[in-house]
């Protein structure tokens, strides 16, 4: 077993995240409140807590340091050998793709990343010199103008795989979204590269590998390319296709190569041939999906006389082979690894020996130079380590950590209001399933993540709480709607379901929505007979009065005048203080990716009642928000194709004021793009996207959220006549108060006499707790409970 | 040939001209068999020359305007669809149109790529069923006319990748992806 003292630092770093904000009086107080782990991991490490990870690192000669590189989240580093992680505020980025640490200075790191939605963005290279606590962007990490195949890439750069020079460490060399990235003084300054030179050529280029003699290595976009002279000349490869790809390289012979593209592994043994290398598709993927397929390589101890050394392939799981290099090692020859599945594969080691699927990358024991086990392991449910350390830990056994990163990016978050200070928490993940907690109101939270994988909606009453799961095989329904006791214990799969499908897919308002008591409101999409186990071709609003009925009916409002139900994507419903009911739904994408969005309105629960559309002044609906107990009031986003604007409603849509002020702080005074051009709206979805990512109402006070991808979190404390930035997109490692990315979720609980709370749910940062201590210009003052009322205005 | 086992399916899913209808009526169309096939020798050996810059006001000599919309299967996890959309050339001598598509860089001049059968003239889009996840193909489109096959420029799309993992479930046991 690999346990190891924790040392103070990282525990300090991992505590729950208790962050007081900076300025002179202290107005929010933020919490953490992720989960530090799952309590499904012992029986399905599918469920999990720590978001996607994508690159890792480890310090040389010393295993116990290492950093992983969050999708969505940021940046993470151990000191315990992976029980406990915390979070580099100083590395800004978010979004991330590699991370690595200098051989030779172990304070010395880089990162690759993701476009951070700045107009001076800071992403793609970052460069650290004290092991991960401030980090520069230098200014010379951005490409020339007109280099670029898309120009987009020269301000809104995006990078990926990083290598250093084997035999000299000032020498640095990173891929970019726009060719190749160079550095000669250890990431001081860089000048770029594209090995397919050009006019405005210069296109993505997924990995590298940096040898001696001037011998690099590149993948992507334009295949495999080889360099012998730093990069001055390049020639092509036969064989490999363009995209997205991983390399390595065989321990023994430095003209073997091998690299997994797209969903296929392939090997060169003629790497450093003047005609340029072969590729060859050598070996099978056994559990194809494509995310981020990577190869890697281990050198071995002999084996009788065979020089032998591991393959590690990664896709969905984890598979490694043993391969032989020849007693008189020389270009070409037989494949290394065998073709075909011939050795087979070793594994799977995922989901069956304690790691959670869609691997990402794998370390190895840097304190050993032949047999280094693999120590820890990056996928979609954050990072494992090996508690193997025998001669057997090369068939690992991985264990989550004790303290996970907290990279989680929540598809959908609910509350349920309770009376008293404790409350039900839901939220379902990307990738690690879903979580309920029947006690959001206390310091550190109890979650219980009762299923793995992808959860896209959740909503609940005090009886119980629902959400739906993707994504079931077998040919019956691929996503699927469970009915739980509070807390999300004990799910059970409804026993009927209105016509249509349930939409398996990210889009950030819910599916399903309480109305009242045991109500609840569904929509479905139009699908294909049988597709996706789909009962019936039309979708629609459904309601039932009494989910735990059995079974349920569900009762579709206004079939006849119904909104396109083929792009239906969410509901958001209001009950007057009379009780009735006010249904809306949005159609088209729900994510804020499009300018065709549209919503529409019903009112009652009639069947044969009537939808109407309802407009904005400019653009397609982006965010959405209806005040709970009164319908007539909106909050929304409107996007154009270039730009667009918030926008409030005081009559039900009929008419809107343009809120200018909460536009100006979204595009934080021209430090956030409104609308971006490459922007990742997901994983390698570069289309660019809008600021607005949230609007809400708190049911019980004048109250209203709003968040934006990358420019904040924004309060009004009286009705969106003010607003105020209250979380630091700009200098949060300096100031204390957290950046809170793409938050997409609000829920307030504000009880009278006591403080007002909002729980928010980021892409990338999971679940945050923000107490509303704030000091207003109006004179709204901590505990002063008379300037708020539970009276609706 | 792709060494690759995986084969493109392509979707003749809309023989539309309309262009209006380009690029979405695909993804929602019924999807049909396809007669993608790898080029052959012939193809290989056809003489292709580039578009022309038409003049103001002439007619296009090749497709122009090349498109590409990717988009995860919404009932289907971990499949995609592609819908490839243009411009036809125009003129009553354009007799035919192919799509070419490739996974290699410079796949159109050493090979391999695949090709669909001849479309009609007034074909204005397919679709490219269960590309290979995180590929970037290239992709360009042939006119044929009098004088020979007008190739289109050459684009790329990224096939787009769908993660999805499968749930367990007491008593409904995991799915099968």
């Amino acid at each position: 077993m690999r346990h190891r003292v924790p040392s103070s630092t990282l525990l300090a770093l991992a505590l729950l995240a208790v962050i007081l904000a900076a300025p002179a009086s202290a107005q929010f107080t933020f919490v953490d409140v992720n989960p530090n782990q799952s309590d499904t991991d012992a029986s399905d490490p599918d469920g999990a807590s720590g978001g996607r990870v994508n690159g890792l690192a480890i310090e040389a000669g010393n295993s116990s340091v290492m950093y992983a590189a969050s999708e969505w989240g940021g940046l993470y580093k151990t000191t315990d050998a992976g029980l406990t992680w915390g979070r580099l505020d100083g590395h800004l980025p978010v979004a991330m793709w590699d991370v690595e640490v200098d051989p030779g200075t172990p304070s010395r790191v880089y990162a690759s990343s993701f476009y951070d939605g700045k107009a001076a963005s800071v992403s793609g290279i970052n460069v650290s010199n004290d092991a991960g606590t401030t980090w520069t962007h230098p200014a010379s990490a951005k490409p020339p103008v007109g280099f670029c195949q898309n120009a987009a890439d020269e301000v809104e750069l995006t990078a990926f795989g990083i290598s250093i020079h084997p035999a000299n460490n000032a020498i640095v060399y990173i891929g970019t979204s726009c060719g190749l990235a160079k550095s000669t003084d250890s990431g001081l300054t860089w000048s770029y590269i594209d090995p397919t030179p050009g006019t405005g050529t210069a296109s993505r280029i997924w990995d590298v590998i940096a040898l001696p003699g001037g011998i690099v290595h590149v993948c992507g976009d334009d295949g495999h390319l080889r360099s012998n002279n730093g990069g001055a000349t390049w020639v092509a490869s036969t064989g490999l296709p363009s995209g997205r790809c991983s390399l390595a390289i065989s321990p023994d012979e430095s003209y073997v190569l091998f690299a997994a593209v797209g969903t296929s592994i392939y090997e060169t043994d003629n790497g450093n041939a003047v005609a340029g290398a072969t590729w060859t598709s050598t070996r099978q993927n056994l559990s194809p999906q494509g995310r981020i397929p990577f190869v890697e390589t281990n050198q071995r101890s002999n084996v009788a006389a065979d020089n032998v050394f591991d393959l590690w392939f990664g896709d969905v799981s984890l598979y490694r082979v043993s391969c032989t290099t020849p007693a008189a090692p020389a270009p070409g020859g037989s494949p290394r690894c065998g073709t075909g599945n011939i050795p087979p594969w070793l594994g799977p080691f995922t989901r069956t020996t304690g790691a959670h699927d869609d691997t990402g990358a794998l370390l190895f024991d840097s304190e050993a130079a032949i047999d280094a086990c693999p120590v820890l392991l990056s996928s979609d449910g954050g990072v494992f380590y090996n508690t193997d350390t025998t001669p057997d830990c090369h068939n690992p056994n991985w264990e989550q950590p004790n303290v996970t990163p907290h990279g989680l990016w929540p598809f959908t978050m609910s509350g349920v209001d309770r009376a008293g200070v404790s409350e039900d928490l839901y939220f379902g993940n990307q990738d690690n399933g879903l979580y309920g907690t029947i006690d959001i109101s206390s310091l550190a939270p109890t979650w219980h993540n009762e299923i793995c994988c992808d959860g896209f909606d959740t909503a609940g009453d005090t009886n119980g709480g629902l959400f739906t799961v993707c994504c079931f095989g077998g040919g019956g329904r691929s996503a699927r709607l469970f009915r739980t006791q509070p807390g999300f214990v004990s799910a059970v799969e409804i026993t009927a379901y209105p016509a249509g499908g349930l939409l398996p897919t990210f889009h950030f308002p819910e599916s399903i929505v309480n109305v009242t008591g045991p109500s609840y409101v569904l929509i479905t999409r139009n699908c294909t007979p049988g597709a996706g186990g789909c009962p019936a071709a039309d979708g629609g609003v459904f309601l039932t009065t009494n989910i735990d009925a059995a079974p349920p009916v569900w009762t579709e409002l206004g079939n006849a005048t119904e909104p396109p139900s083929n792009l239906l994507c969410g509901v958001y419903v209001s009950v007057n203080a009379g009780g009735t009911p006010t249904f809306f739904a949005q159609t088209g994408s729900c994510n804020s990716t499009s300018t065709a969005d549209r919503l529409f309105r019903f009112t009652g629960t009639n069947p044969a009642g009537l939808w109407t559309e309802v407009f904005l002044p400019s653009g397609g609906f982006g965010v959405v928000a209806v005040h709970p107990s009164d319908p007539n009031r909106l909050l929304a986003s409107g996007l154009t194709t270039a730009g667009g604007g918030m926008f409030a409603s005081s009559d039900g849509g009929a008419t809107w004021t343009a809120l200018t002020v909460l536009d100006a702080l979204m595009d934080g005074g021209g430090d956030f793009p409104f609308k971006n051009l490459r922007g990742p709206v997901f994983f390698t979805g570069f289309s660019g996207y809008w600021q607005p990512s949230m609007v809400a109402f708190d049911p019980n006070s004048n109250f209203e959220i709003a968040g934006a991808a990358d420019a904040g979190i924004f309060l009004s404390a009286d009705s969106g006549t003010t607003w105020s930035l209250i979380s630091d997109p700009r200098t949060s490692d300096v100031s204390g108060t957290p950046h809170l990315p793409r938050p997409h979720f609000a829920y307030f609980d504000t009880e009278p006499g006591t403080t007002p709370v909002v729980y928010v749910g980021t892409q990338g940062r999971g679940i945050w707790r923000i107490r509303l201590e704030a000091i207003f210009a109006d004179g709204f003052e901590t505990g002063d409970t008379s300037r708020w009322s539970n009276t609706v205005p | 040939m792709f060494r690759n086992t995986q084969t493109i399916g392509l979707v003749l899913a809309a023989m539309l001209a309309s262009s209006g209808l380009a690029g979405t009526a695909l993804a929602q169309g019924p999807r049909a068999a396809t007669d993608f096939r790898p080029a052959t020798a012939e193809d290989l050996a056809r003489t292709i020359v580039p578009g022309e810059t038409p003049a103001p006001g002439a007619g296009l000599s090749s497709a122009a305007g090349l498109r590409a919309a990717g988009r995860c299967d919404q009932e289907t996890p971990r499949a995609s669809i592609v819908s490839l959309a243009w411009t036809p050339a125009n003129g009553e001598a354009v007799s035919g149109q192919r799509v070419e598509i490739s996974k290699f860089h410079e796949g159109f001049e050493r090979g391999p790529f695949e090709t669909t059968g001849t479309l009609s003239p007034q074909t204005a889009t397919v679709a490219v069923n269960a590309p290979e996840p995180g590929i970037r193909y290239y992709w360009r489109v042939l006119t044929a006319r009098g004088d020979g096959w007008r190739a289109s420029t050459v684009e790329r799309f990224e096939a787009p990748v769908c993660p999805s993992d499968p749930p367990r479930v007491p008593g409904l046991g995991q799915g099968g992806r």
